[in-house]
């Protein structure tokens, strides 16, 4: 058979089956680019909310004056998340298209209820980015739909780079993604952190300001149930053990001076113990940091005051690791997973301990927490003075 | 396996060719009216024969001088011919072989008993020379007429590359290449085609260099063609491909004289036909689509980096009108966000759904390109300027198409006038739009089936038996040298493999001297 | 050739079964499965090259006689159809899951079988020819899959070795060998293969880039942990769909393009197969017509009841494993019994 008669036949097949496919026109399409699901325990129903993008706002082309709506919010409820999601198509005359969608925030009610039908529907529909961010929100939900940063032009996409953001500034958030969430929660005695969402209130006195996102703190997940928080220092304190902190700066007291250091990197070693069926962890952190403010005169040449912050670091971190250890124990949470390091390091040990380990053997276990901390530079500065006068050396 | 292919491939083809039909003598009488009736007979009472009766040797014996007006050279036939016949001694004319060799100072004279061959050579601008008594025609060459002076090619242009380009008179081409290659063992095989036009082709090649069998073949085959008259190259092509239905070009035409001495030395055929500007190339292989350009005459660095920007100007012109309907029917989701947002929002009130818009576009470039062509070339420019401006911005502001189609068809067509080998886009322009419909229809998937079948098309396909699309499919590593990259000169050791030669080697050996030529 | 068809059905079923049968050791599954590949491999090739100017169905006429050599024939072509036709169907299901629910199978069925069908009846060459690139740009782009997500990727996910025994390495491993012993393929090629001699070291060669192969698809458990790599039904996919660097996301597509053209050539392999043998055994002129039909057959069975995941992962289990068991080992196995005491090598040598 000859090509162009063939091709004709490919051609006529597909032109003939081609309208069983699902082919779409993107003017007909709402993009959801953020979505909250919740869920309503007085109703006993899901709730799902998105911000869909007007896309026209999106496009250089635009004739006329400035549109005033950038997005537009869709909702739904019913008493599965599906259904959820597919209610609000009852008011949406385009078809709305979740595969753009990057944010999933997740309501503080739904997260005590269980997150676990979200997560099977995000991961069964094809259609439902895996790599998405997923949050714990505790802003009522009425008030984070409206919460608009002036920067984007549908403001939950702002919640993806705010989390990013985070372990690269202050570190006191820690990004997840769905797919991550679906791993984590596959794991034997699943517990997770999800990042938290909170709203900061305008000053009073800034006039302009308004009501903003922040990032920070985390949720502590129990299998699919939100179990506890974590404050922004327990979550730093546990991206210190995960080795997932990039920088953040620590107000430290060295010799009676206020000082700031700016922490540039760390690197933490789990090493487990184990003596005759009894476990005990040692977690090595070894951080770096600079120099970053310095409010007294002060001469950093010298090498006992050097020493003294490094010294002081130490502390501060190890602080902040020793909380959220606490606290996970408190909340019998291995959120820092050292299951799986007994595991790796004795697997017979853990045949035998595997379902003690949450309830008894975690809480009590012996961590011993070790920081070493390295100066590495002072910045531009070498020596702050007042009035030319020389800085003593302390 | 391929060989066995190759072999029964061949052995069919020499089958279906049969032997020429031999055309019907005609015996020279000795009595000159005769030939003078036999000769109006055949030309009839055209207005441009010239039968000139004189009386050579001191007016005592009649010769006739016949030649076409206009084709023949008259200041050859007066002083050449005419002249000499009338002042020679009447010794010199006791028959036509001792008139031929001594009175004529003509450079080429044959000796012919037989009328119609006498005819042809008038036909091509000879004179035919008619001693009385004789019964053999003396055929003198006095060819010369108004030929195109030679020029730049027209569709092949070139930077730094040999500025001549091929004209429509066969002599002249011949002795551009002859000039190129001055080597004993070139080889030009002159047949004509054609019961009415008579047209003169010459198969050229490189004997010892060439596969004997391929030349072989392509005299076959050229041979076997019945047809009444040869206008173009396109059409002895059409007759001697391999696989005649196929769209893509298993032959190349160019314009080039450089091309040709690069082809024969690689060990291919060349076929010149009279009267057109483009010479026949065989076999051919795909990735000589690639090859043609400036990459010769470019440091090799830039040469490979043209031949990478050629690759891509041909999948451009392919793919990227169906890639984008696939995408943005089928697969938002491979865009990033910002992207999709912002094509969705441009075809935000474009009333068409994107097979319409795209092929709406695709037509209007391609109408607006064929008009370009044929415009007189004052206007050309002027138009395609407003067609581009007017149909792009208008219809864009008009909110008819949206500006990404725009600027997809613009830069598709872009891509389609880098490749250098205009034989070698038409196959693919045509291709473009099944591969939109599929792709809308199916997506990507579509895109890839209609991919997959023209690809398997074009690998089954053979050039003279050799695969069309030889050093990718099948892959053959040394051939990639001067396909994929175009490696410096001393580094292109072995002919490309592909093309079955007498001779692989090119560096260092007998024919040291041709490489210096054009490689 | 035969690497194409295996990574090309073994990356897209395959990490799943495997990850949940042999869980973390599922790489240790992939070298055993190699190894029972090579096998087959080897063994194809020695009874293939007792007789290198015929096929299957030839030299089952010459060892076991007309009718039981005819009979025997008739399974191949049976099993090679049965293969084809699960190719198919595989295809058919994996494209309106992960991609396009909507549609209809047929459209698939037809995207699939048309190219593949015609690819096969220009003859075992071109496939085979057009494979020499697609292999390296499948390869290519399973490579691309990995290394972006080498930051996803833990390797501590493989430890502990051997945590529950030796049995679920080895229970996968079987699983996994059935997808190799496509060799059987040579059955039918051989006669028209060129170099006849580099065959076995070609097989070497490919076989450490087989187990590369497989093992970047064992990776998704390194990226996802064998707990949920279990769960998935497409981990490949799920690989792919991982990616998200700057604006390369999504690229679920590019997935969808490999797997199809790994189908098609499959597909194109095995009923190429099918008419071949069939044109052998009752000696008919040509093989074309055979080839449609047999799509037709092929497309007929495809559709012959609602075939839905659940069924095609049992499939994919024990039964298709050890239809390919026998026909790959036991069957050449007793073929090259008889050959040998027949003393076949001989007479070919002579002749």
């Amino acid at each position: 058979m000859s090509r162009p008669r063939f091709l004709t036949l490919l051609l006529i097949v597909s032109l003939l089956l081609g309208g069983c496919t699902e082919r779409r026109e993107m003017n007909e399409t709402n993009f959801v680019l953020g979505a909250l699901f919740d869920y309503d325990a007085e109703k006993d129903k899901y709730e799902m909310y998105t911000q869909v993008a007007v896309s026209e706002a999106f496009s250089k082309m635009q004739s006329g004056g400035q549109l005033q709506e950038t997005y537009l919010i869709y909702r739904g409820e019913a008493d599965t998340v599906y259904g959820a999601v597919r209610d609000a198509a009852r008011n949406s005359a385009r078809r709305l298209f979740w595969s753009h969608c990057d944010v999933y925030v997740m309501g503080k009610d739904l997260a005590q209820k269980g997150i676990l039908p979200f997560l099977d529907f995000a991961h069964r529909d094809h259609e439902l980015r895996s790599t998405a961010y997923i949050f714990v929100s505790d802003i009522p939900r009425e008030k984070l739909l409206s919460i608009k940063d002036g920067q984007e032009k549908v403001p939950l996409m702002a919640l993806k780079r705010l989390v990013l953001l985070g372990p690269k500034r202050h570190g006191e958030t820690i990004p997840k993604r769905v797919i991550e969430v679906w791993k984590d929660q596959s794991m034997e005695n699943p517990v997770y952190l999800v990042p938290m969402l909170s709203m900061k209130q305008p000053e009073t006195r800034a006039v302009e300001e308004k009501t903003k996102f922040e990032m920070a703190g985390a949720a502590v997940f129990r299998e699919d149930k939100m179990v506890g928080r974590l404050s922004p220092q327990e979550t730093r304190g546990y991206l210190f053990v995960s080795g997932q902190i990039k920088n953040a700066v620590f107000p430290l007291q060295v010799h009676g001076k206020k000082i700031a250091v700016e922490l540039i990197g760390s690197k933490a070693k789990i090493i487990p113990h184990i003596e005759d069926g009894n476990v005990a962890f040692r977690i090595e952190v070894k951080p770096q940091f600079n120099f970053g403010e310095n409010d007294q005169p002060l001469n950093l040449e010298n090498q006992a005051f050097d020493k003294a912050a490094e010294n002081a670091f130490n502390g501060a971190v190890e602080q902040e690791i020793r909380k959220s250890i606490e606290q996970a124990q408190q909340l019998k949470a291995d959120y820092f997973n050292l299951a799986r390091e007994v595991q790796l390091a004795d697997n017979k040990l853990w045949q035998q301990i595997r379902n003690q380990w949450a309830e008894e053997i975690f809480p009590d276990l012996s961590i011993e927490v070790m920081v070493q901390s390295q100066l590495l530079r002072t910045g531009l500065l070498i020596e702050t003075n007042l009035k030319g006068g020389r800085a003593e050396g302390e | 396996m391929l060989k066995r292919y190759l072999k029964n491939f061949v052995v069919e083809k020499i089958m279906e060719s049969g032997n020429q039909p031999q055309r019907p003598k005609a015996p020279v009488a000795p009595d000159l009216n005769r030939v003078m009736d036999a000769l109006r007979q055949r030309f009839g009472s055209t207005g441009d024969l010239v039968l000139r009766k004189i009386l050579a040797g001191n007016g005592t014996i009649p010769v006739l001088v016949v030649y076409l007006e206009n084709m023949a050279d008259p200041k050859t036939i007066n002083e050449s011919i005419i002249a000499k016949l009338q002042e020679a001694p009447v010794a010199l004319l006791a028959n036509s072989k001792i008139l031929a060799h001594a009175v004529l100072p003509v450079s080429k004279v044959v000796l012919t008993g037989d009328l119609v061959k006498a005819v042809d050579g008038i036909l091509y601008g000879k004179t035919a020379i008619f001693l009385s008594g004789s019964d053999r025609a003396i055929v003198a060459e006095t060819s010369g007429w108004e030929k195109r002076s030679i020029q730049p090619p027209e569709t092949e242009t070139n930077i730094q590359g040999p500025q001549e380009g091929f004209v429509e008179a066969i002599s002249v081409n011949i002795t551009q290449i002859r000039r190129r290659i001055r080597d004993s063992q070139l080889r030009f095989d002159n047949l004509h085609l054609g019961t009415r036009t008579n047209t003169a082709l010459s198969v050229a090649y490189i004997e010892g260099l060439a596969d004997p069998g391929i030349v072989a073949e392509v005299k076959k085959r050229v041979q076997a063609i019945r047809i009444d008259g040869i206008q173009s190259a396109q059409s002895v092509m059409e007759f001697i491909k391999d696989q005649r239905l196929t769209p893509f070009s298993t032959l190349l035409k160019t314009e080039r004289p450089a091309k040709v001495v690069a082809c024969l030395l690689e060990g291919r055929v060349a076929i010149f036909v009279d009267g057109t500007p483009f010479v026949i190339v065989a076999p051919v292989t795909f990735a000589m689509m690639l090859q043609e350009g400036d990459d010769y005459y470019f440091s090799f660095y830039f040469g490979s980096f043209l031949r990478w920007l050629t690759l891509f100007a041909f999948t451009a012109t392919l793919v990227l009108p169906s890639l984008y309907t696939a995408i943005t029917t089928h697969h938002w989701e491979m865009m990033p966000t910002p992207l999709a947002l912002s094509i969705a929002g441009s075809r935000e009130g474009v009333p068409f759904p994107l097979l319409v818009e795209v092929l709406a576009m695709e037509l209007t470039f391609e109408l607006l390109r064929e008009a370009g062509v044929r415009l007189p070339k004052a206007v050309g420019p002027a138009v395609s300027i407003a067609g581009a401006l007017v149909i792009g911005q208008a219809a864009v502001q008009a909110g008819l198409i949206s500006p990404v189609v725009v600027v997809l068809v613009a830069f598709t067509g872009i891509a389609s006038f880098a490749i250098p080998s205009y034989d070698a886009t038409l196959a693919f322009r045509l291709l473009r739009f099944p591969l939109i419909i599929l792709s809308f229809a199916i997506g990507i998937l579509g895109l890839v089936a209609g991919l997959i079948v023209i690809w398997a098309h074009m690998a089954s396909l053979t050039s003279f038996g050799v695969p069309y699309l030889a050093p990718f499919t099948p892959v053959q590593v040394k051939d990639l040298k001067d396909t994929l990259f175009r490696v410096p000169t001393w580094a292109m050791v072995t002919r490309p493999q592909t093309i079955p030669s007498l001779d692989p080697d090119r560096l260092g050996k007998v024919q040291s001297h041709q490489e210096e030529d054009e490689r | 050739m035969v690497v194409t068809c295996i990574l090309a059905t073994v990356d897209v079923f395959i990490p799943s079964e495997v990850a949940q049968r042999a869980g973390r050791d599922a790489w240790l599954s992939v070298l055993i499965a190699v190894v029972i590949g090579y096998s087959m491999f080897r063994l194809t090739l020695m009874l293939c090259s007792l007789f290198p100017n015929h096929t299957l169905a030839g030299f089952n006429r010459l060892l076991l006689g007309k009718y039981l050599g005819g009979v025997v024939t008739m399974i191949y072509i049976l099993a090679f159809l049965v293969i084809s036709t699960i190719a198919l169907v595989e295809f058919a299901i994996i494209i309106p899951t992960a991609f396009k629910p909507g549609s209809s199978i047929y459209l698939w069925d037809f995207t699939l079988l048309l190219p593949a069908l015609y690819v096969a009846s220009l003859g075992i060459s071109i496939p085979a020819r057009m494979n020499e690139l697609l292999l390296p740009l499948g390869l290519l782009i399973l490579l691309i899959v990995v290394v972006f997500n080498i930051p996803y990727i833990n390797l501590k996910e493989y430890l502990p070795v051997l945590a529950n025994g030796y049995l679920p390495p080895l229970v996968g491993a079987y699983t996994m060998g059935g997808k190799l012993g496509h060799s059987l393929l040579y059955f039918v090629i051989f006669p028209l293969i060129e170099h006849k001699d580099k065959l076995i070291a070609l097989g070497n060669k490919l076989t450490p880039l087989l187990i590369l192969a497989l093992w970047a698809g064992t990776l998704a458990i390194a990226i996802f942990g064998p707990a949920l790599t279990g769960m998935m039904i497409f981990p490949a996919l799920e690989m792919i769909r991982n990616i998200d660097i700057g604006f390369i996301t999504r690229l679920d597509a590019l997935m969808m393009m490999v797997w199809y053209m790994g189908f098609l050539i499959f597909i194109a392999a095995f009923s190429y197969g099918a008419a071949v043998l069939t044109r052998d055994l009752f000696n008919l002129k040509g093989y074309r017509l055979v080839l449609w039909f047999y799509g037709l057959v092929i497309l007929v069975i495809a559709n012959f009841r609602i075939i839905n995941v659940p069924l095609i992962r049992t499939m994919f289990l024990n039964p298709l494993s050890s239809m390919v068991y026998i026909l790959a080992l036991v069957i050449p196995l007793l073929l090259l019994i008889v050959a040998k005491l027949r003393g076949y090598p001989k007479e070919v040598g002579e002749s």
